[in-house]
Order: C-alpha cells, then structure tokens, then sequence
C-alpha cells in the first residue's frame, strides 16, 4: 500500500523547503521551477509526493530522501515547495527514515 | 619511433561483437562490478564526438568473448545531462554503428531500492533483456533490510541477482544470467503494467515513477527498525560542519597533496636516474654525432620527460579514488562549494587545483569529477596558473639572484610567487565566468553517499587506466614537441669559434684538462647561441626588451617551452658555465648572472628585471605538454591554444608592468 502521509489538510500551509525546520519532514507540493538541475534533483527524489528531510540548512543544504542524503544549493531548495509533516514521527513511518 | 604516432582507436566495442551494458546509479558499485568482470582489460574512451567517458572491457560469458560497455553513472535516462542523453543512445543503438545492446544489466542498491529503481524502470521500458543486480547486501543486512528477491523479480519482470564483489558472491550467477541473456532466454523486458497504469494520469512523470518504486518496495522490501543505526550521520555532523568539516577538510587536503607533491618525488628521480644512464649507457656504443645526439638527447630524453610525469599521475589518481570510494571526497565538495562559488568555481574544483601545485597535468585530467562542461572548461583554463613543482627551480634562481645573502626575503618572495599563482587563477576564473565562458555556476545537487571501506583494486585499475590515456593520448604529442625542441637547439650547426677552436688545440696538446672543459663550454654556447631556438631568442629580444629581458633571457624563455625549470640549464649553457652547474655549482651561475652586462655597461639582472622574470615565469604558459593534456581534456586545439595565448599575455603585460613601474621608482 501506498504511504499516505498525514497532513495538514490547509493548503495555505504549504512552504518553501527552506522554511522548514531543521530536522523536520514536509510532504513535496510541487517543485516550481524547470531546468536540468531541477531535473537532476527531481530524479534523486525530490518530486511531487515524496517526502524529505531537510537534515541541515545552510549553504548548501543538507536533505534527506529516499534512503540517501543529498546537498543542495540553497537556491534550488527554495523553489521545493512542501507541506510540512505534523507529526514529528512521519519520518519513522514513511520513507525517510534515517537509515 | 615511427609507431608512436597516435591512432584514435575505434571508440566503442566492434562492429558485430555482441555487447552488454552495464547501467546504474552513482555510487552503487557499479565500477566495482565492471572492475570485477574485467579487470585489466578494460579501456577508456571516450564517447564519438564528445569528451564523456566510457570504459568498455571484454569478457568471456559462456565461451563467447562479449564487449561489456560501462555507462556513466545516472540517476535516470532523462534529458538533463549530456551523460544522460549518451547513454539513452548508447542503449537506443545510436550511439557509433554498433546496434543496441544484447542485454542491460542494471546495478541497483539494495540499501537504497526505491531510488535505485527509477532507473530501472527507465530502463525496463527499453525493450531489451535486462538482469537486476543487487549490490550492497552485506550492507542491508546490517541494517535489517530484507528483500524478497522472487516478488521483486515478478514485479520487474526480470531476473535478480544478489552481488556481493568482495566475497565473489553472486558474480558466477550473474555471468549465467548474462549468458542466457546472450543466448535469448531472458525475455525482453516491458513496462511493468502498473507503470503504465501511473503514467497514464497524466501527472508528472517523475511522480508516477517513484509512486511504482514505492509501491514495488513496499511489497518486496522490509526493513526492520532495530537495524543498525546509521554511522554515516554522526560522521556527517563533524564533517560537513562549517568549522570542524573545514578542518577536516584541510586535513585531508594537506596529506593527499603531501603523497602526490613529496611521494612522486621519489618515483620521478628514479625515472630520471634510469633515463640519465640509459643515455649514458647508449652513447658509449655510438659515435660522437648528431645520431648519437638525436638518440640520447632528442629520444631518450623526450621518452624519460614524458615518463616523468607518471608518478603524480598514478598516485594522485590511486588517493583520489580511494578518497571517492570512501565517500569523504563529496564531503570536501560540499564543504568547498561556498568558497569556491564565489569566484564561479565549482566546489569540485578544489581537487584539480590543489594537486596543480605539483603538476598541472594530473591536475587537468582529474576535471573529469566536474559535471558541467563550462564549469570544467574554466577549471581547465586557470590550473596552469597555479605554481607546478616546475617552477621551483626558477623562483629558486630568481629568489637567490634578488636577495643572494636575505633568507628571509628571499623566502617572502618565493611565497609571494606562489600567492601571486593562486591569486591570478582565482581572478582569471572570475573574468572568464563573466565574459567567455558566462552564466552561473551550476547550483550544487550532490549525493552524499553512505560511507564505506575504500576498494585498494579499484584505486590501482584507476591509476593504471589514467597512466594508460596519458601515455597514448599526451604521451606521444609530449615526445614530438620534445624531438623538435632538441631539434631547434642543435640546429643550424654552426663551426666553434677560432679562439675556441685554438683553445681545444692547445688543451689537446698540453693535455690541459681544465682548458679543455672551458673550450667545450664555450663551444656549447656558441652552438647553442646559433641554433634555431639561439636565433629565435635573440630575434624576440626587441619584444621582451620592454620587460627588461635580453636574448639570453629570450633563449631561456624558447627553450623553456619543454618543461619551465629549463630556462636555468639554458641560462648555465648560455652563460658558458656548463649545463652540469646547475647541480654542482649553482652559486658559480648565480655569479654569472649577477656579472652579466648590457651593452652599455650596466648590469642584466637588476633588481626590476628579476621580479619581472619572476613575474613572467608565475604567470606564462610555457610548458607544451600541459597544453597536450588540455587538448585531450577539451577535445580541442582551440582550448589550448586560447590557453597558451592568455596566459602568455597576461604574463607578458603583467612583467612589463612590473619592470616599468619598479625602473620608474628607481
């Protein structure tokens, strides 16, 4: 079965990836920019309906996903949007466990 | 030597011999696997047309001989990366004559499944036979991850193979599943039909794709959460901390450039030793002659200075892929990356740069790390700027002609030199970032990969790879430039002098042997004052003068294009005190310069013609097989030529400001 993630149900909620608080997870909305670096990104599974960790902010950042962390410069995580996870377990549940 | 001339060999596996693909993502082992096929029979070539390597390697599967073609590693088959489009080709039979492959066999991370199957299932809709390979089991036992290798096979369609390199695990399984591939028993492989179901909501594909991934784990992968908790995070901590990861990465950085700079050193004498007695060793049999000179001076000597650069090459390559395998060497990009953006290099660009101080020739070929091409191509052009261990002996002489009885001085203008180096590189990229080469740095997208033991094997095919592509691809340019370089230094022959000629008489005749010595040192410098590259050095004389330079300067400066430090020997010939005081009796060529006049009496080597020679030497091109290796990393003369051009301005306007100014204050 497919993981659903519990969210906040208010899209108004939804922020850029770098609003996030370190350690915590938030459920990708919607990547809003295109390009080859975009696509790079994309690929490694920071996409629409995945969940990631932002593991480390700064510059670059630091995220968490799928199993692998990845840095990125802080100018492409800005146009990741997500809903962050409510609860603080949502990374034990789904994907981004930190294994 | 006729057979050295460089023949580009046919690209990619033969016309008609069958070939696998060997598909994956960055860091799941897949070099690993290809090293554990083929081991020393590997080649690396580049794709037709392009600068992006491939590595191709025969095996024997079955009893057939079978071509196994090593794709870059990819996150996906998109269109995002000229790596990416390579490889789509490579699998679609379009890349050179060859067809498409037999069979696919895609390297996947059992740690990491539901990334790794993107590409999988990219490659599953190619409709070829495809084989799974699972690399990293001992890892996912560790961490509790079990797999259900049968679901998972139904689910792909294909059949799976659990690999275990280190313990040899698995790889006779594979070799089985490859020849049934071969022999057409695997069937061809299609889109897994809830992949189809996902695609066709018409969402992003990215989105449908991972979806499927996540749903083929769920079914086939557990992972039990008392698994062993991850070590790679707490080491992360510290080192991609903005202070301690920094120290850490200085660390590492000192010792890596102590091997290659200190280590290579020893290597490199013995090269030169051998090479010395070699030529030694063939004149005895020969008669005294140009033959005799062309041998051991033209052809011994050009192999040996070609050869010399081996030692940095193997040893920087051997750290470098062990550092990689590690997983520290992502670590020291990350780190880097702010610093370097600044002047619109990319983070990876630190490794090229630090072991460019001991040469710029392994440090251009290991660019390679560099995904963007522009970012690589500025890389590529500022690295000569960085002060090479060929420059040493130049800063020495200079250092000890300006403050002959300051240590301190001088050691302030040797490190001013290196400053100089680094600094006109830095400045260099920041201009061509905004004129020829414009746009933004890439924005880092990293993986930063579990880390692991390093594989010894790994590093040493590395190291035996690159020795390979310089030798074939730079090694034989280095030696024609060094045979014509001994060709314009020895001819046009011109007859000794008549006071020479005397001298060597009366030497014979006495039996004087410090007389004798003297006339053959005057005799070389005659010789060498006439021949093509004298005549060349004395014909620039009116363009350097501006500089402060005279023709003996301007001789130097010719001959020097071999490899930079030897201006000193030239200077020693030229100077008549014998090309063997540099080694014996440097003080005895230090006294020559000093005593050296112009024509109108006053000294050559004033205090502004000394910095202006410093100045000139920090900053010029002057060495022609750093531009071979430019060549062969840029694809193109074009690249090396522009190189050998602005570099050769920048020095040239940089000393004569310098003289001007320093004559000016005086």
């Amino acid at each position: 079965m497919p993981y659903t993630p519990n969210l906040a149900q208010n899209p108004s909620e939804s922020t850029s990836l770098d609003k996030l608080k370190p350690g915590k997870c938030g459920y990708v909305v919607k990547v809003k920019a295109e390009s080859d670096d975009i696509k790079k990104l994309m690929a490694m599974g920071v996409c629409e309906g995945r969940i990631i960790k932002l593991v480390h902010l700064g510059e670059p950042m630091i995220l968490q996903v799928l199993g692998s962390r990845i840095g990125v410069s802080s100018r492409l995580g800005e146009t990741v949007e997500v809903a962050p996870c409510e609860e603080d377990n949502c990374c034990e549940q789904g994907q981004c466990s930190e294994e | 030597m006729v057979n050295v001339v460089p023949s580009e060999r046919a690209n990619l596996p033969a016309k008609g011999l069958p070939f696998l693909a060997l598909a994956g993502n960055p860091n799941a082992g897949k070099t690993t696997l290809f090293n554990a096929l083929t081991g020393l029979r590997a080649k690396t070539a580049n794709f037709p047309g392009t600068t992006i390597e491939c590595r191709t390697g025969s095996v024997t599967i079955g009893r057939n001989p079978v071509e196994l073609l090593d794709l870059p590693g990819l996150y996906s088959l998109n269109d995002c990366s000229d790596e990416e489009r390579m490889a789509r080709d490579a699998l679609l039979g379009k890349a050179g004559d060859r067809g498409r492959p037999s069979g696919i066999i895609v390297v996947a991370d059992a740690t990491n499944l539901e990334r790794n199957l993107y590409l999988a299932g990219q490659i599953l809709e190619m409709n070829l036979p495809v084989v799974v390979a699972l690399t990293m089991m001992d890892l996912a036992e560790r961490k509790k991850i079990s797999i259900d290798f049968e679901s998972l096979g139904k689910e792909l369609g294909c059949p799976m193979v659990p690999v275990d390199v280190r313990s040899g695990k698995g790889v006779k399984e594979l070799r089985q599943e490859c020849e049934n591939m071969l022999s057409g028993q695997v069937a061809l492989t299609k889109r897994p039909e809830r992949l189809e179901y996902a695609c066709s909501c018409n969402s992003c594909p990215f989105k449908a794709h991972f979806d499927w991934t996540q749903e083929v784990c769920g079914k086939c992968v557990h992972s039990n959460e008392e698994g062993e908790t991850d070590r790679t995070f707490a080491i992360d901590r510290v080192l991609t901390h903005p202070v301690f990861g920094f120290l850490a990465f200085a660390s590492v950085m000192l010792s890596f450039f102590f091997m290659v700079f200190y280590i290579a050193q020893y290597p490199m004498e013995w090269i030169d030793g051998l090479f010395v007695h070699a030529g030694s060793f063939v004149g005895k049999f020969m008669p005294e002659g140009d033959l005799k000179s062309l041998l051991v001076d033209g052809v011994i000597g050009g192999v040996g200075g070609m050869l010399i650069f081996l030692p940095q090459i193997c040893i920087l390559f051997f750290f470098l892929t062990l550092l990689e395998d590690t997983g520290y060497l992502a670590r020291a990009a990350f780190v880097m990356d702010r610093l370097m953006r600044r002047v619109g290099l990319p983070g990876k660009a630190f490794v090229p740069m630090l072991s460019s101080h001991a040469c710029a020739i392994p440090g251009i070929m290991a660019t390679r790390g560099i995904e963007d091409k522009r970012d690589r191509l500025v890389t590529i052009l500022v690295l000569p700027l960085l002060t090479c261990s060929a420059r040493i002996p130049v800063y020495a002489m200079v250092c000890a002609l300006l403050f002959p009885d300051q240590p301190m001085y001088a050691a302030l203008a040797f490190a001013g030199a290196y400053s100089l180096g680094g600094i006109a590189a830095l400045v260099m990229a920041f201009v061509f970032r905004r004129t020829i080469l414009p746009g933004e740095t890439r924005p880092l997208v990293l993986e930063l990969p579990g880390y692991k033991m390093p594989s010894v094997r790994n590093a040493l095919l590395m190291a035996i790879d690159r020795a390979g592509i310089f030798i074939r691809k730079a090694g034989t340019v280095i030696m024609v430039i060094s045979i014509v370089l001994w060709t314009a230094s020895t001819y046009p022959k011109s007859e000794p002098p008549v006071e020479v000629a005397e001298m060597l008489l009366q030497a014979d005749q006495t039996n004087d042997d410090e007389l004798r010595k003297e006339a053959t040192r005057l005799e070389s410098k005659h010789a060498f004052a006439n021949s093509a590259a004298g005549r060349l050095g004395k014909a620039i004389e009116p363009v350097i003068e501006p500089l402060g330079f005279d023709w003996q300067i301007g001789v130097g400066i010719v001959s020097s294009f071999a490899a930079r430090e030897v201006i000193v020997s030239t200077l020693s010939i030229i100077y008549g005190v014998g090309e063997d005081a540099v080694d014996e009796d440097p003080a005895s060529l230090y006294d020559n310069l000093r005593a050296s006049k112009r024509s109108d009496g006053s000294p050559v080597y004033t205090m502004a013609t000394c910095v202006s020679l410093l100045v000139f030497y920090v900053l010029a091109m002057q060495c022609l097989p750093t531009q071979a290796v430019t060549r062969r990393e840029t694809g193109s003369w074009k690249w090396a030529a522009f190189q050998f051009g602005y570099m050769t301005a920048l020095a040239y306007l940089s000393a004569l400001i310098t003289y001007q100014t320093l004559t000016f204050l005086s």
